[in-house]
């Protein structure tokens, strides 16, 4: 490499192109996403956080909790199981698209079908052929039960009804993904944690309830207030849950720990909209979307997750 | 920089002191680069081969550079089947919203009207004709005058929408409040096409329509 | 000698807060009274003092000492560069201190308040500009590989560093673009300011003290822009399957797995030079650190690579590993070229030979003990970190307990760096007490030109 210049140009180049790449081709894809219209719900998603909950966004930042937890749901390609459950009336038509499904059973014409069909019918399709399917059965008059194979961990854990996308983010600044989960992930704290008192007690001892977790203590969000006769307690004092206070004090949180339980609160991210649906009723995990894909399913497959360990 | 003092690669190691890094004094010239040019032909073929796994695999996982499909190796069908199917009408999502922003403040959220006041659309039987011919005039242009709904008479007036409403939004409120099961309603949807055409053919028009003149008008094309 | 000082005293910083960040990890207790040093403000602390204070400071020193060297011709702007360095300096200080206040920004390696980083920015333009105006004005016209490698950092830093501040915090991005942006920084500064100021420091030292050529220079050459293409590209890895449309996520991928072809390139070309060498590197304290470089770079980039594929990555991410190769980056492949590159640079500087070369005998031992444990506890700690996270089955306490102990290895691993890094500085203080003694100058500032380099190098010493 002897042209200097051809060095110079060439590394600004390529550095430029990466740039385009990964930021600025992004930038013009979903650099202009709005909060949508959730119409059931009546509102703008994400909704806009109160006052308190955003100076609570600054205390989770300037403790730096995303060094901990992470605020992303993750979700793996979906696959789902296909079971007839019944050929329903029209018999001899369902039973030709059956065959047509599942060439390795019988012949076209689907009289040679063995008797019983193995359930599940299709076992781990992706999801768009499980659904084609479906569709091509349920017009033959059969009924269908769809479920789905895998929804990965973070699902089953409890940490979200289905993954984040980057609509999620939208009235976050900065947003903080965060890269690793020494502790649990965040995205829906607001969903499965809706007492102020636990999350509360959390931050001021997180080995209270929890033996054995890493969790620093923050005590500095807390005064401690010595009892004085004749005084009235506070009102917001930590209690109950099992938390004793040491005698003859009470301890209060202070209003950054207010705002950061404010902001705690609103993590939300269930909403259902367009690049989000889960095709799975919304019994399993309650979420604030009403009635979520039940008409996906004709016969819905009630598939909870497993409870969440732990909040 | 003294090239003389540059050790041969076969010195004994014995005789590079310890430190001799660790103290100023002489040192190895600076290098500079070989002479060899040589890449192994094996390596650039196996970067070639690299080079077309690795767009089989953005292919494979990138969903199709489309902006709304988040889940590697999920592609917009994987997505798009998991809408939900009511929603997945985009005009009977849309309709809803056009309804409940300039229609339910008379006809009312469910679709009965307000008697003696609002006709109902729930089993109305102007709604429920075999085309949407009718209702999409009623909706361009408004009705004014007497006009019997199920057997019931009102007589009042309804506004025009034809400068406030696309052919889209009509298109889809017509198709929301003719095929709205909540209600009962199960009449075909219809199409920004028809609005469309009804539309300029009637441009002219410039005033309500009446009971009358929409009776002479074939529900369908 | 400015940039080397204040890099000394930065690495001991650096490695107190990160020992102090890695203890608190495993012992939340600690000093939580104190929220200036909660785990949230101490770990970006540690990380940001390692890699602007000693890392990049001890990086530019190299850069400028090699440029004079490597260009045959006289390093220009000798006045700028010294308050720049102090400017950089400043700038840190009062970053670092933000930070520890609350004032980070958040986005991890972006961390720097608002107010401190604009002044690295410009201590970098008084001190950088001048390596590539004495790399312009060469004698010798070809350019040598570790040249390549110095001049793609230099050129790169400022343009990534103000380019990712910008989208991120002056004029963030709409939503989850400003992590993507700084997924692209992260990436960028590690392998093409840290890594390549590591693969400067080797490509220039292991041929240079072993005294045998570079195998292949067109190998060097494919692999130089492998690295750099691919490895810019390479950085949404990091948030896959996060909530970013999944192309820029394969992309990242295809692009990472790529960057081996960049590692084998520097593997062989190396290698090479290295092969029937032991002796001669076992004599060497630079050599044995250089080398410990190249082959932290080579487990790094083959470790990064797999876990750049989506589906190793689903495993790994969010577990010990994620930030374990990011400090393998730092502290296994930057640190210790620019480590030996110091102990290399410094005796020449000031005309003296190290007062304790004992001491850096024994330091070497303990960075590449620091490594090996390190990266060692990051690697089966990940996946044993992931193997519990992706189980649903196991509650989360489980997964903590699972992935503690690999968490308190890493503090030893930081602990044994941290040792190596007071040895150092104490041999550094002792050479320049030295020096002023014999100097017997009573002033603060001494000018030396003892440098045999081509280039004479300003040396300032601190009372």
């Amino acid at each position: 490499m002897k042209h200097g210049p051809l060095l110079f140009l060439g590394v600004l180049g390529v550095v430029l192109a990466s740039w385009l790449i990964s930021v600025v081709a992004p930038h013009f894809q979903i650099g202009s996403e709005e909060p949508i219209l959730i119409e059931e719900l009546g509102i703008q998603y994400p909704v806009d956080r109160s006052g308190e909950a955003k100076q609570g966004a600054e205390i989770y930042r300037s403790l730096g909790c995303n060094y901990c937890h992470s605020r992303q749901v993750r979700q793996e390609p979906l696959l789902a199981d296909l079971t007839v459950t019944d050929l329903g009336t029209n018999a001899v038509e369902a039973r030709a698209v059956v065959a047509s499904l599942r060439r390795d059973l019988a012949g076209v014409d689907g009289s040679r079908l063995p008797a019983e069909l193995p359930r599940p019918l299709l076992a781990d399709v992706p999801y768009a052929a499980a659904e084609t399917a479906l569709r091509r059965l349920t017009n033959a008059g059969a009924k269908v039960e769809l479920k789905l194979a895998n929804l990965g961990a973070d699902i089953a854990r409890g940490w979200g009804p289905r993954r984040t996308v980057a609509r999620d983010y939208l009235r976050d600044h900065p947003v903080l993904l965060g890269q690793v989960r020494y502790g649990p992930d965040l995205a829906n704290l607001g969903a499965r944690q809706t007492n102020a008192t636990r999350l509360y007690l959390k931050l001021y001892n997180a080995r209270l309830e929890m033996p054995g977790s890493t969790m620093p203590r923050y005590p500095f969000l807390f005064e401690e207030r010595r009892l004085r006769p004749g005084v009235q307690p506070s009102p917001d004092a930590l209690r109950g849950f099992g938390f004793e206070p040491p005698p003859g004090v009470e301890i209060v949180p202070r209003p950054e720990a207010r705002q950061l339980v404010a902001y705690l609160l609103s993590l939300k991210a269930d909403t259902l909209f367009y690049e989000t649906y889960l095709p799975r009723p919304s019994a399993a995990q309650p979420t604030a979307a009403g009635p979520v894909a039940a008409t996906a399913t004709n016969a819905p497959a009630p598939n909870a997750p497993a409870p969440p360990p732990q909040p | 920089m003294n090239l003389e003092t540059r050790p041969q690669p076969s010195a004994p190691a014995a005789l590079v002191p310890a430190v001799a890094d660790l103290a100023p004094g002489p040192e190895p010239a600076e290098p500079r680069n070989g002479a060899a040019f040589y890449t192994p032909i094996w390596l650039v073929a196996l970067f070639g081969v690299a080079l077309y796994w690795a767009t089989l695999y953005v292919d494979r996982h990138g969903g199709g550079f489309n902006p709304l499909v988040f889940t590697p190796g999920e592609l917009l069908a994987d997505v798009e089947a998991r809408v939900p199917r009511s929603e997945a009408d985009a005009l009977l999502a849309r309709g809803r919203l056009v309804f409940n922003t300039y229609c339910s403040a008379c006809h009312q959220p469910n679709g009965r009207g307000l008697p003696g006041q609002f006709p109902p659309l729930a089993g109305s039987d102007w709604v429920l004709t075999e085309g949407p011919n009718r209702i999409i005039r009623i909706v361009l242009d408004g009705l004014q005058g007497p006009i019997t709904v199920n057997g019931v008479e009102f007589n009042n007036v309804m506004l025009p929408w034809r400068d406030q409403l696309s052919d889209e939004d009509i298109a889809a409120v017509v198709t929301y409040v003719r095929g709205n099961k909540d209600w009962g309603n199960n009449a075909g949807p219809a199409t920004p096409a028809q609005v469309k055409g009804i539309r300029a053919a009637t441009a002219s028009r410039g005033q309500n329509w009446t009971a009358a003149e929409l009776l002479a008008i074939p529900v369908a094309d | 000698m400015v940039l080397v000082v204040l890099a000394a005293g930065w690495l001991v910083t650096g490695g107190l807060l990160a020992v102090l960040a890695a203890v608190k990890l495993h012992a939340p207790g600690l000093l939580a009274q104190h929220a200036w040093l909660t785990y949230g403000r101490v770990q970006p602390a540690a990380w940001n003092a390692l890699v602007f204070g000693f890392a990049s400071l001890a990086g530019l020193a190299l850069a400028l000492w090699m440029t004079a060297r490597l260009s045959g011709a006289p390093l220009r702007g000798g006045g700028f560069i010294i308050p720049g360095a102090l400017v950089w300096h400043l700038g840190l200080k009062l970053g670092l201190l933000g930070i520890l206040a609350g004032d980070s920004t958040g986005l991890e390696g972006l961390e720097l308040p608002p107010y401190a980083s604009p002044l690295l920015l410009l201590g970098y333009l008084l001190m950088a500009p001048w390596a590539l105006l004495t790399f312009a004005r060469r004698v010798e016209p070809e350019a040598y590989v570790a040249q390549w490698h110095l001049l793609a950092a230099l050129l790169v830093f400022p343009w990534v560093f103000a380019a990712a501040h910008l989208a991120g915090v002056f004029l963030p991005l709409r939503g989850v673009l400003q992590a993507a942006a700084q997924a692209w920084y992260l990436q960028n500064l590690q392998l093409l300011w840290l890594g390549f100021l590591g693969l400067a420091a080797v490509f220039y030292f292991v041929p240079k003290l072993t005294g045998v050529a570079l195998p292949s220079r067109s190998l060097a050459r494919f692999g130089f822009w492998t690295l750099l293409g691919f490895g810019s590209l390479a950085g949404m890895t990091r948030y896959a399957g996060g909530p970013f449309p999944a192309w820029m996520t394969s992309v990242a991928a295809a692009a990472g797995v790529l960057t081996l072809f960049g590692v084998y390139a520097v593997a062989v070309n190396v290698g090479g030079v290295l092969r029937g060498q032991g002796a001669r590197v076992r004599a060497s304290v630079v050599l044995q650190f250089v080398a410990l470089a190249w082959l932290v770079f080579l487990v790094a980039g083959v470790v990064g690579a797999v876990n750049s594929l989506i589906a190793v990555r689903q495993w790994t991410q969010f577990t010990l590993l994620t930030p374990g190769l990011d400090q393998l980056t730092l502290l296994g492949v930057c640190g210790p070229a620019l480590l030996g590159a110091l102990y290399f640079m410094v005796p020449r500087l000031l005309g003296r030979s190290w007062p304790a070369p004992a001491l850096a005998r024994v330091h070497v031992y303990l960075a590449a003990a620091a490594v090996l444990v390190g990266g060692g506890a990051a690697l089966v700690g990940g996946l044993v970190h992931g193997a519990a996270l992706n189980d649903p089955q196991i509650g989360f306490i489980q997964v903590v307990k699972r992935y503690l102990p690999f968490a308190s290895t890493g503090t030893l691993a930081h602990l044994l760096g941290l040792a190596g890094a007071v040895l150092f500085a104490f041999n550094l203080l002792l050479a320049l007490v030295q020096c002023c003694r014999q100097a017997a100058q009573p002033v603060l500032v001494a000018w030396t030109t003892a440098a045999p380099a081509a280039a004479p190098q300003p040396a300032e010493v601190k009372p």
